[in-house]
């Protein structure tokens, strides 16, 4: 636009001051109060369906509604939540571990193998539980330090240490008789199973470790921008290889559980952890993504998992109707995820 | 008032918040048959916001649409292009893998009976399009996804114009493009307007609105301060519109205490780094300058050990920091802002944990985090920066470009570095912000620190560095001391720059 005259603008003054500090802040404040309520909703949304399922089935069910049924949802769920509030600090740190079924598997054949092999039945106990770690240490060099695809390489060790556990127990089934080993599985704390009693210091530790430890922050800066983490002297591959070291471990503790429960050792006993462990850390607000994630909600997530599981067995359902309710809950889960991911964005 | 006389586009009273930020306040616009208005302003101020309203991609609040005099009660992506709202937008958009002649096309497919695609009624109509625009030279079969920036932006320009289209929405197409480049598109943008299509151009580049626009509105804070009339107009004009009359005044005083070298590098070596050497003192700001391809943005990597050298010693206060990782460079004392704030922000944590997750191992007792203490550090820096934030739990992502800069700056500040690296200090920053950056980073050299600054605004370069080094092909080009006459500064580092490969030139 040539034009060599004074310009003919109007610059019409429309009362405007540049926004003030105070003025911007208020504005981050009510975005940070809405997104608040919004994750509150979400906290309040799996625990209302806890309590929906809770009132569900006590309506439905016969004796459902009994400390009697919170002492078997605590005892179903502590192997799971065990596993899941390992599995909740790895999927923060943008990690996953599908093989804990396996690792499951083969702790508890590895027991049971050495307890056939006259070793004394804590001794193989820990050498089973040194041994899942170390499993887990391997899905961890695979991941990280040869950057593989987490899911992909935790998927083949599935495969690999469930294979591994059927050909060590030859497909048996390995008789373990110990009073003091099936205390784990069987015995009580006051009115507590003592499986129970695990979980709830795994959990405490978990909530510990999440809230207080210096890692516990780490890990969410490297779920959420491994670069990020990376630039801030973060150490972004020793950090979860120790998780997936620790996922392997709780899964050696599930694995020693679930023996004792059973008074016996079955490469079997894996398969039922082939996808709840992820379900329930996925449920309680974790995103597959990294970075998002909390203890509290996975413990609720497994609560809800147990309630279903022990509700719909009490109406004599069968396992398949079970599996559909589980994937209906997972569904519902995802969509209430993703309408909150909408809301984000929008706002 | 017949349909031909009306406004093809008319956006009035126009309001939309996001979340609390208030993205614009009664905005109206009005464009007439073959008009070009500009939108300018600074970043945030409202003009992408405008522009996606305009074409229906987002839903303002409130405020009325009309588009050739026909008020638009539902006004979606899709009812704008039926009523011949078209948009280049900022990114392209094309399909890579299909045809320029696919991608002109893929409104309106010429197909034959039987619903077959007509391929050679496909090419054809691609050809005719290509040559209204007057262009005869690129062949339509080929790939899109190969074409050059300027060409990919001829296609979408193409592509928009079919039968019907009324107005066309610009928004920033020429960021990525050269001087040459720059003039074609201007050159197609005249001859739509020509067409009786209504343009509606947004920009950050004050001479092309100038050049192109009838009229210039300007934004500010979501507020359309100004409508001026483009003939006569001059860039300062223009600018003192923009800023609004606020006090932008950067090139503060320079006190020259450098004591010692900081950082020196030998013999550096990278993917576009050739044998470079340099240092720099305690107390001091060095700016690098340079246009795309000269190595500056390589060199912030290479220093930080993000990526490898291939040859050549960094050293930090006589310290070797070859093989040294880039955790233990931060505790030799090097701090890093890279070019793109996302790569070094954990946007949906809080500005607590953003500011103290490069020292928080410091914040340890008997292996637990001193939460107290790592609230006030944050709160400390918080105020210290004047970051403006709900709170230290705020998520960063919630906080304007500005304050998130402010953010990383608080991160190596609060982790006590004394070399600084940040490459594009003040990439999508407001002018305001710009300036107080600048005085944060020129308090932090004035206290005996070093700085490397390497950036592709050259305000940022005349601003605050004390020496200003410009690289041409990975190598030193000229070094120039700062100086208190800024313009022939910057004619000399501009000439530096470009003294070669002119053609090329994209700073």
């Amino acid at each position: 636009m040539p034009g060599s005259d004074v310009a003919e603008a109007r610059i019409p003054d429309r009362g405007m001051s540049p926004a003030s500090g105070d003025d911007e802040a208020r504005a981050v404040a009510s975005q940070l109060r809405r997104e608040r309520l919004l994750l509150l909703l979400r906290g309040q949304t799996l625990g209302a369906l806890l309590v929906v399922l809770i009132v569900v089935f006590s309506l439905i069910a016969p004796n459902f509604f009994s400390s009697d049924t919170f002492f078997l949802v605590g005892g179903v769920a502590a192997a799971m939540g065990i596993m899941a509030v390992a599995q909740t600090f790895l999927i923060i740190a943008g990690g996953i571990d599908v093989s804990v079924g396996g690792v499951v598997a083969l702790s508890a054949v590895l027991t049971g193998v050495l307890v056939d092999h006259s070793v004394p039945v804590w001794w193989a106990a820990a050498i089973a539980l040194l041994a899942s770690a170390l499993l887990g240490g391997v899905n961890g060099f695979l991941a990280i330090k040869l950057k593989m695809s987490p899911l992909i390489v935790t998927l083949a060790t599935l495969s690999l240490f469930t294979g591994l556990a059927y050909v060590l127990s030859g497909g048996d089934t390995l008789l373990i008789s110990s009073d003091s080993f099936e205390f784990i599985g069987t015995g009580k704390v006051g009115p507590f199973p003592f499986q129970m009693v695990i979980f709830a210091v795994v959990l405490a530790i978990g909530y510990f470790y999440q809230r207080f430890s210096i890692h516990g922050q780490q890990i969410y800066a490297i779920g959420g921008n491994v670069e990020a983490a990376r630039l801030s002297g973060i150490r972004v591959d020793a950090i979860p290889f120790v998780l997936y070291v620790l996922s392997g471990l709780s899964a050696g503790m599930a694995g020693l559980i679930l023996t004792a429960q059973l008074a016996s050792a079955s490469p079997d006993v894996g398969s039922a952890f082939l996808l709840p462990v992820v379900t329930a850390v996925v449920l309680g607000g974790a995103s597959l993504h990294g970075g998002l994630g909390s203890v509290i909600g996975t413990l609720v997530a497994v609560a809800i998992l147990g309630v279903l599981q022990i509700g719909l067995s009490l109406l004599a359902l069968s396992a398949y109707v079970q599996d559909m309710a589980l994937g209906i809950v997972l569904l519902l889960a995802l969509s209430l995820d993703q309408l909150m991911v909408k809301e984000r964005s929008t706002s | 008032m017949s349909a031909a006389d009306a406004p093809v586009l008319e956006l009035t009273g126009l309001q939309k918040s996001y979340g609390a930020t208030r993205a614009l306040v009664d905005v109206s616009v009005s464009l007439g048959r073959g008009e070009t208005i500009a939108l300018v302003g600074e970043n945030g101020a409202g003009k992408s916001t405008l522009a996606k309203i305009a074409c229906g991609l987002v839903k303002p609040d409130e405020g009325t649409i009309t588009v050739g005099g026909e008020a638009m009660s539902s006004y979606s992506a899709l009812a704008a292009h039926a009523a011949g709202v078209r948009i280049v937008p900022q990114e392209v958009l094309l399909c890579p893998n299909l045809s320029v002649a696919e991608n002109i096309t893929l409104g309106g497919v010429p197909r034959k009976r039987g619903n077959v695609i007509d391929r050679r009624a496909m090419t054809e109509a691609a050809e005719q399009r290509l040559a209204d625009l007057g262009i005869e030279s690129l062949d339509v079969r080929r790939s899109a996804g190969r074409l050059s920036v300027v060409q990919k932006a001829v296609v979408q320009v193409a592509r928009a114009l079919i039968p019907g289209t009324r107005v066309m929405i610009v928004d920033e197409p020429t960021a990525p493009m050269s001087k040459a480049e720059v003039d074609e598109l201007m050159r197609l943008l005249e001859l739509v307007s020509d067409r009786g299509v209504g343009v509606l151009y947004v920009s950050h580049r004050l001479d092309e609105v100038l050049r192109l626009a009838d009229r210039v509105v300007v934004l500010r804070d979501g507020h359309a301060v100004a409508e001026l009339e483009a003939a006569g107009l001059t860039e300062p004009q223009l600018i003192s519109a923009m800023a609004g009359g606020r006090d932008f005044t950067v090139h503060a005083t320079r006190e020259q205490r450098v004591t010692g070298e900081a950082l020196a590098v030998t013999d550096l070596q990278g993917p576009t780094i050739d044998h470079l050497s340099f240092s720099v003192g305690w107390g001091e700001i060095v700016g690098f300058y340079g246009i795309a391809s000269s190595g500056r943005d390589d060199l912030g990597a290479l220093l930080t050990g993000v990526v490898e050298p291939e040859g050549g010693e960094v050293t930090v206060d006589g310290r070797s920091l070859t093989g040294v990782s880039v955790r233990n460079r931060i505790h030799h004392g090097i701090g890093y802002v890279p070019p793109e704030r996302s790569a070094a922000l954990l946007l949906g944590r809080s500005v607590r944990e953003n500011i103290s997750v490069a020292m928080l191992e410091r914040l340890t007792e008997r292996g637990l985090k001193k939460v107290q203490a790592e609230r006030e550090l944050a709160s400390h820096w918080v105020q210290e920066l004047s970051i403006k934030t709900a709170s230290i739990e705020a998520p960063v992502r919630s906080l304007s470009g500005g304050s998130q800069q402010k953010v990383l700056l608080a991160r190596w500040l609060a982790a006590g570095v004394r070399v600084l690296i940040l490459e594009e200090p003040t990439r999508g920053v407001d002018i305001a912000t710009k300036a107080e950056i600048y005085r944060l980073l020129r308090e932090f050299a004035d206290a005996g620190n070093a700085i490397l600054i390497a950036s592709s605004d050259i305000e940022d370069i005349l601003a605050v560095a004390d020496r200003s080094i410009v690289l041409r092909d990975g190598r030193i080009a000229d070094t120039f001391q700062s100086t208190t006459d800024v313009e022939s500064l910057r004619d000399s580092l501009l000439t530096a720059a470009i003294a070669e490969g002119v053609e090329h030139a994209r700073v």
